[in-house]
């Protein structure tokens, strides 16, 4: 007698338990999936070639091939009252406006390639130069990252959005 | 009585009657039927499939469908036939190359064109989840950059920079509320997907926001001839990836397999 009230006990409890779970439904459904990417490099390391013929300094711009982007640049130098600078731009070379004394190469450098022009420095050594006095000419050059916006490398927004690299090269000459 | 018992008219009679008897008890009934046969007809009956591709230009780049023609579940990859149990399509593989240029331009801004066909036999209500994100890869990437989008993810670079210009309207709404990151983008459609059927492109082009030259760290170094700044941008060396997810249910009791599916339904 006690075991038969003990199994409807258990039997109670099992309805009870299972009376809560409703109807299973199932759906159909599915899925896909894709994906890939691009490894992006950046970072720009520019270097000055320069070559020195009969008082004049021949500069063109190397954007290095470290990155995938081009660049723009600009250059200036000084030398000091004494011994007064001409530059003579080549194709591509203007004034920069916006920041005196520097000339700017319109054209994004692109890496693993140098402007296609150089930008000439003549020094006026002046009539009272002795042969054995030295002076010191320092050519600054600035790279920026060329940006593209819209559908074209934009200098002045390059020039105004990003960051500039500054690099100085002094060598004495005589 | 006896009389006529013992008669041999009587027993004559009675051997007439077991003849008679004996012949006729071996007819059966006659039965009749009507009996006609028409010609013969056949009819499949197919049970219903659920399927769903992902497509980009316009052409099928990964499938999942529950066919009777392949194993149930498994992906197909539709350019060469192959199926897999667990598979990722390459995705934008030639974005950079149709665009003519030799890697990736920063800030230009891509052609791409990403839809949704319905591949099953069924109609359907699909989604789509995009995720976008920077990753540490020690793949190698080809010629143009693209890589699988396998590494290490770079939690502290911005999925917002990846822009993906989503087309919305036809049929396309964005999720309202999308990841705090920017990470994940969900798309839904809300119009049913009929067998064969395709939605319109619900991304048309892939931009790397030239924000990613401002995050950069200086240092000054000394050289032969002066000082030169050296410029490490956090971007640098780092790959992007796109991952794409389409989603589909059965549009029988829509809102019921939504449900369950894929939680509440906005």
């Amino acid at each position: 007698m006690k075991k038969s009230k003990w199994l409807l006990f258990l039997l109670a409890v099992v309805l009870v338990l299972t009376s809560g779970i409703g109807a299973a439904s199932a759906y159909f459904t599915t899925y896909a999936t894709a994906r890939g990417g691009y490894v992006i490099r950046l970072g720009e390391r520019t270097e000055i070639e320069e070559r020195v013929d009969s008082g004049k300094k021949i500069i063109t711009i190397k954007n290095n091939d470290d990155s995938d982007n081009p660049v723009f640049v600009r250059v200036s130098a000084y030398a000091g009252s004494a011994y007064p600078l001409t530059f003579t731009p080549g194709d591509g070379w203007v004034e920069d406006t916006g920041k005196p004394g520097f000339w700017r190469y319109t054209k994004p450098v692109l890496p693993g390639k140098s402007t296609d022009t150089p930008l000439t420095i003549t020094i006026d050594y002046g009539s009272d130069h002795k042969a054995d006095e030295h002076f010191n000419v320092i050519v600054v050059h600035e790279s920026v990252p060329a940006l593209y916006v819209d559908d074209h490398y934009d200098i002045d927004a390059s020039w105004s959005l990003g960051k500039v690299t500054v690099i100085e090269e002094g060598g004495s000459q005589s | 009585m006896k009389k006529a018992l013992r008669s041999p008219i009587f027993t004559g009679v009675l051997f007439l009657l077991a003849l008679a008897l004996l012949l006729t008890g071996s007819i059966g009934t006659t039965r009749a039927a009507l009996n006609i046969q028409s010609d013969t007809f056949y009819s499949d009956m197919a049970l219903t499939n659920i399927g769903v591709a992902l497509t980009e230009n316009r052409k099928v780049i990964v499938s999942r469908d529950y066919s009777t023609t392949a194993a149930n579940g498994v992906w197909s990859n539709q350019a060469t036939g192959t199926v897999y149990q667990d598979y990722f399509a390459d995705l934008i593989p030639n974005m950079v190359k149709d665009a003519g240029d030799k890697s990736l331009v920063v800030g230009k801004k891509y052609p791409i064109d990403l839809g949704v066909q319905n591949t099953g036999t069924i109609d359907e209500y699909v989604r789509v989840t995009i995720y976008r994100y920077w990753v540490d890869t020690s793949e190698t990437p080809d010629d143009y950059g693209w890589f699988h989008g396998t590494g290490t993810k770079k939690l502290n670079l911005d999925p917002k920079l990846i822009d993906i210009g989503l087309t919305l309207g036809e049929g396309w709404t964005l999720d309202d509320a999308p990841s705090e990151s920017g990470e994940r983008i969900v798309l839904y459609y809300t119009k049913g997907l009929l067998p064969s059927g395709g939605t319109a492109q619900f991304a048309d082009s892939l931009t790397i926001k030239n924000d990613v030259f401002k995050f950069l760290s200086p240092k000054v170094v000394q050289t032969q001839n002066g000082n030169q700044t050296v410029i490490t941008y956090s971007y640098d060396d780092i790959g992007f990836v796109v991952d794409v997810q389409v989603d589909a249910v059965q549009n029988k009791h829509a809102d019921a397999a939504r449900t369950s599916a894929w939680g509440e339904y906005r």
